[in-house]
């Protein structure tokens, strides 16, 4: 054990009313206590702290856990040790799978969907289709060698740009939000785990970004992980919720819309010609492509029945198969 | 008292809960309104009940002021967040320690002597500055204006009847006394403004606003007040004349020790002389009898011998409470005087020694 880290244990146990404390992960850093196994976290930007609290308290409920800071004995959220903050969370082990958990996966996403609101901490984004327009001509100017990837880039130009368009149109009504869905810039299914049949979210310590954005990603990473039953599981519990408004639907297909695997392909063979490495190849492009297109029709298939997706992807998301 | 094991669907529903304290259960069983939870560092008693924004900062005020040592009552313990109370949709948690009752529920005059110490302790710890009682003379001119109502509509009934019923003819009788003491009481509760024409003022404190004798734990020598999600400041002379009043209609035809009630309240919350007179002119109209002749009025199927014993136990215990605290007040006002005049005589003797 490092001297800082018997220091922060004495601080732990002076603290808060913890009898035993043995360290068992260094990263993130686990304690197991007579009251079980405690995650700490230490921060070093009070603001995010400030924040994080603030967001934990908006999201107290009764449907799922949220990994609320412990007080300490003198009541207050953390420990101040130097210039440091030091918070304890809960942390359960069971991990959550999305088969046969949609309907908690949807109560719990609807909630966030509902109260993890705040002003859009990011920048507007500049328009899809203009970024595919330019890329597309700098590529041209630069001279494509890697003939298979130039024929496939091309051949989906024109898909790509009515995607791009389709997504600027979906997303321009609301750029002006004054409050954004948020979620943790690392939110995934690991992010989730089970106790008492009841979902726990870790909420964690990361700055808070685009929800929709990471939303979007976290279906399409899980449709490719899962069939498409489950699924369609889960949208058919998030629209039983009936709380998955317009302005998510039409920012998630956004999302979807958005060709960001074709700009990805194209940069790959920009920087190979570069001699840089970021392997991004045909194969990779063509799955998310694709799975990008299925989704967009199950979730449109599921949430269009009573006219419940939004602003409709009628032409983007009928783009042609990359195949 | 029906002991109950929690049905095994219940127990996540309890486990999550108490997840929020950190605590496991060996042992989980309902104990009336509340659950008794065993576990390794101890037992508690988990309630589950329907509280409002307002209800659950009242508790958190009664928490302060005992963590504080203001006061001594049995508040929810804080979970692992800091919440004393866990919200849920429709009904909300909290945890208390547990206790075990040395006085039965159904001793209801032992309650109610441990219930008059802790209503006096309560206030007296809490007092504030005395505040402009006007409107409280209002609204008790209103409460009886309510209660003289069903009087009137019983004896106006009454008197149309060729042949009263056993029950009104008992109330006829005693009629003329209550009439009179709401009369007096009226005039008392009119007059707003002292003698130098200013509005009168009271002392104020914290009350529990449901004092009951199930709202108090008794362990042996110690007992405390709980439940306290009504509490809120207030004049708590109001408090104490409805204790009163409560008890008068809880104890019935019991053999009762109001002296012993009002002077181990007034040990701890010494009542000045406007509280005094506030307190005995409440006394003088009765909830309990208005109600039983708003019973015996809008009730389809009487009993007549159990109304006309009724009404007699009323009278009698009520006779008895107000009687028994009006004499007491009277010693102490007796030996006021005496001691007033004492001082008086002692101070005239000095005088004249000194000239």
């Amino acid at each position: 054990m490092t001297n800082e880290q018997g220091v922060l244990l004495s601080a732990l146990q002076a603290n808060y009313y913890f009898g035993q404390l043995r360290v068992v992960q260094e990263r993130p850093l686990l304690v197991e206590t007579e009251r079980g196994r405690k995650k700490i976290r230490i921060w070093q930007n009070e603001a995010l702290l400030k924040l994080h609290l603030k967001w934990r308290e908006r999201l107290i409920n009764d449907d799922f856990f949220i990994d609320r800071m412990y007080v300490t004995r003198s009541g207050l959220p953390s420990v101040r040790m130097g210039s440091l903050s030091v918070t304890c969370h809960d942390a359960p082990l069971e991990p959550v799978q999305l088969d046969g958990n949609e309907a908690l996966l949807a109560t719990a996403l609807t909630r966030l969907v509902q109260y993890s609101r705040d002003v859009p901490a990011e920048e507007v984004p500049n328009s899809a289709s203009v970024r595919v327009r330019s890329l597309y001509e700098q590529a041209k100017q630069i001279g494509f060698q890697d003939h298979d990837t130039w024929k496939m880039v091309s051949s989906c130009f024109s898909s790509a740009c009515a995607r791009a368009e389709e997504a600027d149109r979906l997303r321009e009504p609301y750029q002006n939000r004054r409050s954004a869905f948020i979620l943790p810039e690392d939110f995934s299914l690991q992010s989730c785990t089970a106790i008492f049949d009841t979902l726990f979210l870790e909420l964690g310590q990361s700055r808070p970004v685009d929800g929709c954005r990471l939303l979007a990603r976290f279906f399409l990473a899980e449709s490719m992980d899962h069939r498409k039953q489950s699924m369609n599981n889960l949208f058919q519990a998030l629209k039983d919720q009936k709380l998955f408004d317009r302005e998510t639907a039409d920012l998630l297909q956004a999302e979807w819309l958005e060709p960001g695997e074709w700009m990805r392909l194209l940069e790959s063979g920009i920087n190979r010609e570069q001699m840089q490495s970021d392997p991004f190849s045909i194969e990779e492009f063509k799955q998310i492509w694709d799975q990008k297109i299925k989704l967009i029709h199950l979730f449109k298939s599921v949430f269009a029945q009573s006219g419940d997706a939004g602003g409709g992807a009628a032409r983007g998301a009928d783009g042609q198969q990359s195949d | 008292m029906g002991v109950r094991h929690v049905e095994q669907t219940d127990n996540n529903r309890i486990n999550r809960i108490l997840f929020h304290y950190d605590l496991v259960p060996y042992n989980l069983a309902v104990r009336g309104s509340l659950i008794r939870v065993d576990t390794p560092v101890g037992s508690f008693a988990l309630k589950q009940k329907v509280l409002n924004d307002q209800q659950i900062r009242s508790l958190q005020t009664v928490y302060t002021l005992t963590r504080r040592m203001v006061i001594d009552a049995v508040c929810p313990l804080p979970s692992k967040y800091g919440d004393l109370v866990i919200r849920g949709t429709e009904t909300s948690y909290y945890l208390l320690p547990w206790f075990t009752e040395t006085v039965d529920p159904s001793n209801l005059q032992e309650r109610y002597r441990h219930l008059f110490i802790k209503a006096g302790q309560l206030h007296r710890k809490t007092l504030e500055k005395k505040a402009d009682s006007t409107s409280l003379y209002q609204g008790m001119v209103r409460v009886l204006n309510q209660r003289q109502m069903i009087w009137e509509q019983f004896l106006y009934k009454a008197e149309h009847h060729v042949y009263p019923s056993p029950f009104e003819q008992a109330v006829l009788k005693s009629a003329f006394i209550y009439l009179e003491n709401m009369q007096r009481a009226r005039d008392f509760f009119s007059h707003e403004k002292d003698e130098e024409g200013k509005n009168k003022t009271m002392r104020r404190a914290l009350c529990h606003g449901r004092l009951s004798p199930l709202h108090l734990l008794i362990e042996n020598e110690r007992s405390c007040l709980t439940n306290f999600e009504n509490s809120e400041d207030g004049f708590f002379v109001v408090e104490t004349a409805m204790l009163f009043e409560q008890a008068n209609a809880m104890l019935g035809s019991e053999q009762t020790d109001w002296q012993g009630f009002y002077e181990s309240y007034r040990a701890a919350c010494p009542l000045n002389d406007e509280e005094k007179n506030f307190l005995t002119h409440f006394l003088l109209f009765p909830s309990a009898h208005a109600e039983l002749l708003s019973r015996y009025l809008y009730s389809g199927q009487i009993d007549e011998q159990w109304f006309v014993k009724r009404w007699i136990d009323l009278c009698r215990t009520h006779m008895n409470m107000f009687t028994s605290i009006k004499e007491r007040m009277d010693e102490e006002q007796k030996r006021e005087e005496e001691r007033k005049a004492k001082e008086k005589a002692a101070n005239e003797k000095d005088e004249k020694e000194h000239q």
